[in-house]
């Protein structure tokens, strides 16, 4: 049997394909690095569940379960959620694993979320391409979290990681907001997360 | 190889298969409760360990922590923690969290509980419920992810194999140079193991859960050292704002409070 060979080729091949998509990704990181100024709480993918004993407990399931697919999801408020089922799809189809190459050649930012940020934007046309949307995935119907907030057309009660630049703090009635174009935001402790809840004083 | 040594390996590899075995029909089984379902050298070691914890009024852990996560086309990831806890029964508790994901204090004094996330300097207080036990029920609920809150569960409530599926004793395995019980658990989201030392003090050294159905099945992993006479100071379970920090409003106070069962 010659599983060996092919195998080594195909991991050497993408290395090197990896090295030439690093090129093409920077300019795009760059862009989420500016725009994402606190990468630690979008965090990219699925965590492990911590704890045995909340398997018993139905709320704290479902919203960690949310808390861990919108963390991430994001990029932009619209696409939240909808990663899960293109993570699956792509990877399921193995022929689309070129846009891998993008992540693996990213080494020095694996780890460094702007990165799985970074590819939450390009999964977003790999998923538009796809034709899934943020509607048919069964659980994004629970609570979403954007990564970074929107200065416009906010939807009051919506979640986010992080506030875009130029917010400023505003106090009303002796409360405390981040006022960030016409948006009003205030921070809220979720679950494990300090978030950025749209409201209207 | 020592023919002992070989022996208990052989032991080792058969109590796997007979898990393996058992959990094919474990649907047939589950009907029978959740007697049945745990053998009676693992629960033999679970309510050792289970007596053990609860007689311990006041003690301290430190755990190093891994979590994996899956990100997008299934790469995995690791994270690392150290978590270290102090608990005073029956209503004390301080939780200092370093890690990669995050890091978090903690408090809860039998009355309030405050939580500080240092990279927002930001933090919540809220009246909490008056014991450890009901606390820890109104966390999990809360989705606050409070690390080892399994173990502080089983100390508290001891009703971590409520709902398993199946339990087994595999093994004996060495953990951090002390000799342990390798125990492992199916609940019918997670499967998960734990390490609980021989002799006279039967901790739980190292646990692991599996998050079943999930791309890559991720995993989080705790090992923990034990101090049972720790040194409290006064300071302890009092939280103090850091300077610069503001305090939040925590979104699930019902739930912390047991409002959303």
């Amino acid at each position: 049997m010659n599983i060996k060979g092919p195998l080594e080729m195909k991991i050497a091949l993408s290395l090197f394909r990896a090295t030439r998509a690093a090129a093409l990704a920077l300019p795009l990181l760059c862009a989420a690095q500016l725009v994402w100024s606190s990468p630690a709480q979008a965090r990219g993918g699925r965590l492990a569940q911590s704890s045995v004993a909340s398997s018993s407990h139905g709320a704290a399931r479902t919203q960690r379960a949310s808390a861990g697919q919108s963390s991430n999801r994001a990029g932009n408020a619209s696409n939240v959620g909808n990663r899960t089922n293109v993570g699956n799809d792509v990877r399921a189809n193995n022929d689309v694993r070129a846009g891998n190459d993008v992540r693996v050649g990213n080494d020095v930012n694996i780890g460094n979320d702007v990165n799985i940020g970074n590819d939450v934007d390009i999964d977003v046309d790999v998923d538009h391409g796809w034709g899934h949307g943020w509607d048919d995935h069964p659980v994004a119907a629970a609570v979403a979290i954007g990564a970074v907030a929107v200065t416009t057309a906010a939807v009051v009660g919506s979640y986010y990681y992080a506030l875009p630049p130029g917010c400023t703090v505003v106090y009303r009635n002796g409360i405390r907001y981040q006022y960030c174009g016409s948006v009003y935001y205030s921070q809220t402790w979720h679950g494990n997360d300090v978030v950025y809840v749209v409201v209207n004083p | 190889m020592e023919t002992r040594e070989i022996f208990r390996m052989q032991r080792r590899r058969s109590a796997v298969l007979a898990f393996v075995a058992l959990l094919g029909v474990q649907t047939t089984v589950l009907a029978a409760g959740n007697e049945a379902a745990i053998s009676p050298g693992a629960r033999g070691v679970m309510e050792r360990m289970t007596a053990f914890m609860a007689k311990q009024a006041t003690f301290a852990i430190a755990s190093d922590v891994t979590r994996d996560e899956v990100a997008a086309y299934g790469y995995k990831l690791q994270h690392q923690e150290h978590a270290d806890i102090v608990v005073q029964r029956p209503a004390r508790l301080r939780a200092s969290i370093v890690g990669d994901l995050a890091d978090r204090t903690i408090v809860y004094d039998g009355r309030n509980l405050a939580m500080y996330a240092p990279e927002d300097r930001a933090y919540v207080r809220i009246a909490a419920p008056d014991t450890l036990a009901a606390l820890l029920d109104g966390l999990l609920d809360a989705g606050v992810d409070l690390p080892l809150a399994d173990v502080l569960f089983q100390a508290t409530e001891g009703t971590l194999t409520d709902g398993v599926e199946r339990g087994v004793q595999i093994g004996t395995a060495t953990i951090d140079g002390e000799l342990c019980d390798h125990l492992a658990f199916r609940h019918p989201n997670v499967d998960w193991q734990l390490w609980v030392a021989r002799g006279d003090r039967p901790l739980p050294r190292k646990l692991v859960i599996t998050t079943r159905y999930e791309v890559g099945e991720p995993q989080f992993q705790a090992t923990l050292r034990w101090d049972l006479a720790p040194k409290i100071d006064a300071g302890t379970f009092a939280f103090d704002a850091p300077d610069g920090s503001v305090e939040i409003s925590f979104d699930n106070t019902a739930a912390l409070r047991g409002g959303a069962r």
